[in-house]
């Protein structure tokens, strides 16, 4: 049978990196082929190769037999390959019917939708069970239905090979499900999908085959029946992994921070009356849906955003709204965005190792900043937290997403916080980064620090946490002790379909 | 990683850095020059002439340059208050205004306490100046910090309002019976010239502010670098959400830069009101103001460098007066303008292309 698509010998090289190097393998019609790596193994770029943004310097890829003009998205579109990527290539303020029309075949852009486009819409989402509201702006939708809009949009151009990246990540696990069943039918119907995740279980639940790719080079193809976890992930980190920290039982102390009935944000993600507590060693898990208030606790506890309603209390005593700079000073913060957030991106790790606490000592004596100890601070978080290359006179930005999260881990329990607040501390970081910051998490529990965790990855939730809280439009949905947890409920609970309050 | 290697890099980054630095300023003169001869034939006249009457005029000679010195001089100022307020990511396009406000204050407060001797008289003078020039910049900080106000409208339109303003003040209170200045500052509160001490600059109003101005850049240098509330400028200037997380109080720093920035605007007015004529009169910046955004410019908002540019930009505006003679004045206002947009295509060039080969090298496996 002749390969839907087939690498050959595709190399692409940046400046001092090969980001492709000499990758061939076929991927065959009706078949879902998993691709996975580490952060910087490769998959963008081959995935930018093959959907045309991306021109190697050597090589080819024959689509069907025939060769496939390189560098052109339009090539790649007419060749029916289809990509749906990570962060949706969506126009937020029309609606599902028009983002999927437009620029479509057979309609033109200031022509009224037509009505046999839109039927043939609304019978490929009946076909295919991808269930979303048409008829609203994208940008009132959640992320599950902005995906399925891109996989209609896909269908609508009658794609022949689906390119999905990380299609998985912001949704709930009934969600994943009904993509798979999705998935499967395609396959079934003769359709190449590509499958790009860091989820290992989804590619033994899903794919039919798994190509690894480590350092810019194909480790391997291997037929996903029968394989064992285990072997994947040696085969990607390209050795034996090291065996997880374990989570041990720990009564907890004082509490440290408390938030009462917290109201915060406009618009509908808003929060609505959440209460929790965090004790020194003790990690509290708030996971959910993305978009369902995580990011309004987090800016109504960094001060970001005013609060409606409600108190906060550190330490036993009250968060005044106007005070919470001073607070935030007084705690450990992985931020969500670590480029945005976290790093100074074109300023060295010396400057990064003092962001937020310059201007108190030992880095501030009278009126001067202490540059040898900012030096001897940035040394220490880049020596006991792996980061590499340990060269403090780079700027942050040129270095690995894995390594700024260890840096910005590093700096934050550097000072021994009293409180951390990690935000989705292991977002876009590879295994090792995340099994070495999952370890110091753990490590600073036994210590006595509180953990507010906030993730949208339930397996990191519920490895780690003592208790887990799931918010869903903006109210706590569920909440158990780790002992009492009923995953059943829980799982129901992201979608808004358990009401159960408290449990244990 | 060898120590060799580490060394190489080193070495590396430096030639780049330094490169980088350079190249763009020294290729956008060359060209800028070369362009300025092309001109200059075209228009009937000798290159040869013109370059050599320029270079006599201005650095050929003792008097002529202490002519450029005397032109750089407000610009030293007005250049350090853009560049501070940059290092925040603001832009001050207000510099002019402030300095006129600055001045008015200054020349009042001049001639208002004949008592003082000197320096104290100077001092004096001067801190009025700082302190409205520094209130009429926090306006639009204040405007920023509370509503988000965008400084560069708020700034440009309080230029307007700073003229007409001063105009209103001069001509109703300030200004002596039948002129159009204010009185003549106090002796103890006159700036000394140098031809006071050196006779071969007879004539030449060049005078101690240019040294206060060289002084302002040294302190803001290591003000910058080497304080925390530098530090904190540059954080905010890096990017308002990194200085968001960090707990850094935006709205307090936002008014702190833009009040320095106004104040050391307002100083630029001391070479003219306390070492020139002695007094304010409308017209007396000369555009300096809004100059200081060029000399910034090319000094990339760097204090130290800020010295430098502008006497650049006082070579360029004094060798004006200098070739009018052979060709007409405005060929150097188009020079200037020129070698500022060869400066900004050479620096974006030279800043994205060799940088990324250097980071990407360094970009090595995850994990040791």
């Amino acid at each position: 049978m002749n390969p839907a698509v087939e690498f050959v010998d595709v190399t692409k090289r940046y400046p001092g990196l090969i980001a492709n190097s000499g990758i061939s393998f076929p991927v065959f019609p009706g078949e879902i082929h998993a691709i996975v790596g580490e952060n910087g193994a490769g998959k963008s770029t081959l995935m930018g190769i093959l959907s045309g943004f991306v021109k190697p310097e050597e090589g080819q890829v024959n689509v069907f037999g025939r060769r496939l003009e390189l560098g052109s998205p339009r090539a790649a579109l007419r060749a029916g390959i289809g990509l749906c990527a990570q962060h949706f290539h969506l126009v937020p303020t029309l609606t599902g019917m028009e983002n999927i029309l437009l620029g479509a075949p057979g309609h033109r852009l200031f022509a009224p939708l037509s009505h046999r486009a839109q039927d043939k819409v609304r019978e490929l989402m009946k076909k295919y069970g991808l269930k979303t509201s048409l008829e609203v702006p994208v940008s009132d939708l959640s992320v599950g239905e902005c995906e399925r809009i891109e996989i209609l949009k896909l269908l609508y151009r009658e794609a022949k090979i689906l390119i999905l990246d990380e299609p998985t990540a912001v949704l709930a696990p009934s969600e994943v499900e009904s993509l798979f069943t999705v998935l499967r039918q395609l396959r079934k119907e003769g359709k190449a999908i590509l499958f790009i995740t860091h989820k290992l279980p989804e590619v033994m639940a899903v794919a039919d085959r798994v190509t690894v790719l480590r350092a810019g080079k194909v480790e391997g193809t291997v037929r996903a029946e029968g394989l064992d976890t285990r072997t994947l992930v040696s085969l990607i980190i390209g050795g034996e992994p090291l065996p997880d920290t374990p989570w041990l039982p720990r009564i907890p102390g004082e509490p440290v921070l408390e938030v009462e009935k917290l109201s915060a944000g406009d618009s509908g993600h808003s929060l609505q009356r959440v209460s929790l507590r965090v004790r020194e060693g003790e990690i509290v898990g708030v996971g959910g849906v993305e978009g369902n208030g995580q990011r309004e606790l987090v800016a109504a506890l960094m001060g970001y955003i005013g609060r409606d309603h409600g108190e906060i209390r550190f330490l036993g005593r009250p968060v005044h709204p106007d005070r919470t700079p001073a607070f935030r000073r007084r705690i450990g913060v992985i931020p969500e965005d670590r480029r945005k957030e976290g790093l100074l991106p074109s300023r060295n790790l010396i400057d990064n190792a003092v962001l937020g606490f310059h201007d108190r000592p030992p880095f501030r004596r009278g009126l001067a900043l202490r540059r040898s100890d900012m030096r001897a601070q940035a040394h220490r978080i880049v020596d006991t937290f792996s980061v590499y290359p340990p060269r403090l006179d780079l700027p942050a930005r040129a270095f690995s997403g894995g390594n700024q999260q260890r840096f910005i881990a590093g700096r934050e329990l550097s000072r021994r916080p009293p409180f951390l607040l990690a935000v989705h501390p292991t977002r876009g970081v590879d295994i090792r980064a995340t099994q070495f910051i999952h370890a110091r998490l753990l490590e600073e529990r036994a210590r006595g620090t509180a953990i507010l965790l906030v993730t949208a990855d339930l397996t990191e939730l519920r490895t780690l946490s003592d208790r887990i809280l799931i918010l869903y439009r903006g109210k706590v949905a569920y909440e158990s002790s780790r002992e009492a947890l009923d995953p059943e409920a829980m799982n129901r609970s992201l979608l808004g379909l358990e009401n159960q309050e408290a449990n244990g | 990683m060898s120590d060799r290697e580490i060394t190489n890099l080193r070495l590396q980054a430096f030639a780049l850095s330094t490169l980088q630095t350079v190249g763009p300023v020294a290729a956008s003169i060359a060209l800028g020059l070369g362009l300025a001869g092309l001109l200059v034939a075209l228009l009937g006249a000798s290159p040869t002439q013109f370059f050599t009457t320029l270079w006599a005029g201005t650095l050929g000679s003792t008097y002529g340059f202490s002519q450029v010195l005397f032109k750089a001089t407000p610009l030293i100022f007005t250049g350090l208050a853009v560049a501070l307020a940059f290092q925040a990511r603001l832009f001050n396009i207000g510099a002019e205004g402030q300095m006129v406000i600055g001045g008015l204050a200054m020349a009042w407060a001049g001639a208002s306490f004949p008592g003082l001797p000197f320096p104290l008289g100077v001092i004096e003078a001067l801190a009025f100046g700082a302190l409205a020039g520094g209130l009429w910049g926090a306006i639009p900080g204040l405007l920023k910090a509370r509503t988000g106000a965008h400084e560069v409208i708020v700034t440009i339109m309080l230029n307007f309002v700073a003229l007409a303003l001063a105009n209103y003040l001069l001509a109703n209170h300030l200004a002596l019976p039948e002129t159009v200045r204010s009185a003549e500052v106090t002796a103890g509160a006159t700036l000394p010239r140098f031809s006071d001490f050196w006779s071969a600059l007879r004539g030449s109003p060049l005078n101690l502010a240019l040294l206060l101005g060289v002084a302002a850049a040294i302190l803001l240098e290591l003000w910058s670098n080497r304080t925390p509330v530098g530090f904190s400028l540059r954080v905010l200037g890096e990017g308002p959400k990194q200085a968001r997380y960090a707990g850094l109080p935006l709205a307090r720093l936002t008014v702190f830069a833009m009040t320095a920035s106004g104040a050391l605007a307002a100083l630029a007015g001391s070479n003219f009101i306390l070492g020139y004529k002695h007094y304010y009169e409308e017209g007396f910046s000369a555009g300096a103001g809004f100059q200081g955004i060029a000399v910034a410019l090319l000094a990339r908002n760097r204090p130290i460098w800020i010295v430098p540019s502008a006497i650049f930009f006082g070579l360029l505006s004094y060798g004006g007066l200098v070739v009018n003679s052979i060709v007409p004045r405005e060929l150097i206002d188009l020079l200037e303008a020129v070698i500022l947009l060869f400066f900004i295509v050479f620096d974006r060039m030279l800043r994205t292309l060799p940088d990324r080969l250097l980071l990407l090298r360094a970009r090595a496996p995850e994990t040791p």
